[in-house]
């Protein structure tokens, strides 16, 4: 987990020094395509959103409003808008199926769909939740981090962090109970 | 933690578990996102010299300002003369600095192109000079694109000095030993390619007459594309392809490219040159998403070209 002061590195990317910003981009892109994949179930989604984040973090740079510390939490709180823009503006689109079919060829038909509806309905779970709600959880639960890393991401303290949690999880069991009787 | 986080956290890990996996991103993918990013990094860093300078130039004013009314003296003119000669300098490097933004066709460019040449002539390992050329065909790239958004027509100058920057890359990395040409070819594909990203963007803003200009260069970066394809898999044949080429363009000088893909190598025959395309279609590059949602050279800011988030008061934390 990398949650130390990113400062030095920070002070090359402002003078635009492309080593600097290569290694940024080497060492924090897999981790914003997998964060913005779970969120959004599409690899062409999640990749728009990692070159965007990027894009976004080099902008800010320039105008100078960039960060000064913190640089993974930075960036995950771009992807996170943007992720949240996507949810606004339309409900995450159905996954055609042969997606995963094509990733897990060796399970059985049935189960595969069944699978992939589960990931589906989770997906829209979460996309009902707050934008901090979802944050949250998914940087918790999916990407491992620690109470102290979300609160330094999200600018909050880490008893509001566990309250997001604490409800966003309620929330998540009511939607997918929802789910579970209507599949019964 | 007390117990009921512990359960908690327990409950959230088995809920949100069968979204752990993540189907690894296409390499091909990830590198053109990370080439096109690198590309806007140094686009605003070139944004950024001209702004260095003037802040340096208004400081030297006000140094001097102040130096003004006081008793002349012997010290004192020793003095306004070293800074003279410290600011016909800076003023020179100044103007070379100015000139790196200018465009074909504006009284600094000439500037500019002489400042490259000579920074690639004062370049002795193939490498640095490879990296040198490279970024220069950005900066080809770049300047295109600032001519089209500016309605202004692609001059032969530009045209002429892209390709021949991108042949000279390809001449570059011939010159190195295997497993350092491989590599090389590697990033010389990987500029071609998202070149191309941008030079595809910029077909679509480009009425139908002005085209055919610029869908020449698309060409040319596909082929760029494909001859570092084949360096990868075959070196010695891409070297015999190289050095045909070498041979074919120290030629007389107006002769057709379509002799020079004649002269190609027969393992090489395949690789359709501009010309040999004349029937309007292209051969595809190897680039996922072409034309998708990039946001064109430098352009990335949000919302453009991206027709799926609307972006708002979010766009940044």
């Amino acid at each position: 987990m990398r949650n130390n002061p990113d400062q030095a590195i920070l002070e090359r990317a402002k003078r635009f020094e492309a080593q600097a910003l290569e290694e940024i981009f080497d060492t924090f892109s897999p981790g914003i395509y997998r964060y913005a994949f779970r969120l959004l179930g599409d690899v062409d989604l999640a990749r728009e959103c990692m070159s965007e984040t990027f894009s976004r973090f080099l902008v800010a740079l320039k105008r100078d409003s960039g960060p000064d510390n913190y640089l993974q939490a930075y960036l995950y709180r771009i992807a996170h808008n943007w992720i949240t823009d996507y949810y606004r503006s339309k409900v995450p689109p159905s996954m055609p199926l042969d997606v995963n079919l094509r990733s897990e060829p060796a399970d059985e038909p049935h189960q595969v769909v069944v699978d992939k509806t589960e990931r589906q309905q989770l997906r829209e779970a979460l996309a009902l939740l707050t934008p901090d709600q979802r944050q949250v959880i998914t940087l918790k639960y999916l990407e491992d981090w620690e109470n102290e890393t979300i609160a330094q991401t999200l600018n909050k303290p880490v008893g509001a962090v566990k309250a997001l949690q604490h409800r966003a999880l309620e929330a998540l069991r009511r939607i997918m109970s929802r789910h579970e009787d209507i599949n019964l | 933690m007390t117990k009921s986080d512990g359960e908690l956290d327990e409950y959230g890990k088995r809920l949100l578990v069968s979204l752990q996996s993540v189907p690894p991103i296409d390499p091909q993918v990830a590198a053109a996102v990370k080439s096109k990013y690198l590309l806007q990094a140094e686009n605003l860093r070139k944004e950024l010299i001209p702004e260095s300078g003037e802040v340096n130039t208004q400081q030297d004013h006000h140094r001097l300002r102040a130096l003004r009314g006081k008793q002349p003296s012997f010290l004192f003119r020793v003095l306004v003369a070293t800074i003279l000669v410290v600011l016909f300098l800076a003023g020179s490097s100044f103007t070379v600095n100015a000139a790196q933004s200018s465009l074909p066709g504006q009284p600094l460019y000439t500037l500019k192109s002489w400042s490259e040449d000579i920074r690639l002539s004062i370049t002795f390992s193939t490498k640095a000079k490879l990296n040198l050329t490279l970024d220069y065909t950005n900066r080809r790239v770049d300047e295109i694109s600032r001519l089209v958004a500016s309605g202004k027509a692609i001059n032969e100058q530009t045209s002429e000095r892209f390709q021949s920057e991108l042949e000279n890359a390809l001449q570059l990395a011939a010159k190195l030993n295997d497993p350092q040409m491989q590599n090389a070819l590697g990033k010389i594909k990987g500029r071609a390619e998202s070149q191309g990203m941008t030079i595809s963007e910029l077909i679509t803003k480009l009425p139908p007459q002005a085209e055919p200009a610029i869908i020449h260069l698309q060409e040319r970066l596909d082929e760029q594309i494909m001859l570092s394809t084949i360096g990868e898999k075959d070196p010695k044949s891409f070297r015999a392809e190289i050095h045909e080429r070498q041979h074919t363009r120290k030629g007389p000088k107006n002769m057709p490219t379509s002799e020079e893909s004649q002269a190609a190598p027969e393992s090489l025959s395949t690789t359709p040159s501009p010309e040999q395309e004349d029937n309007g279609k292209n051969y595809p590059t190897e680039v996922p998403g072409h034309g998708g949602s990039g946001n064109g050279q430098g352009q990335s800011t949000p919302g453009n070209g991206n027709p799926k988030p609307k972006p708002t008061d979010t766009q940044t934390p």
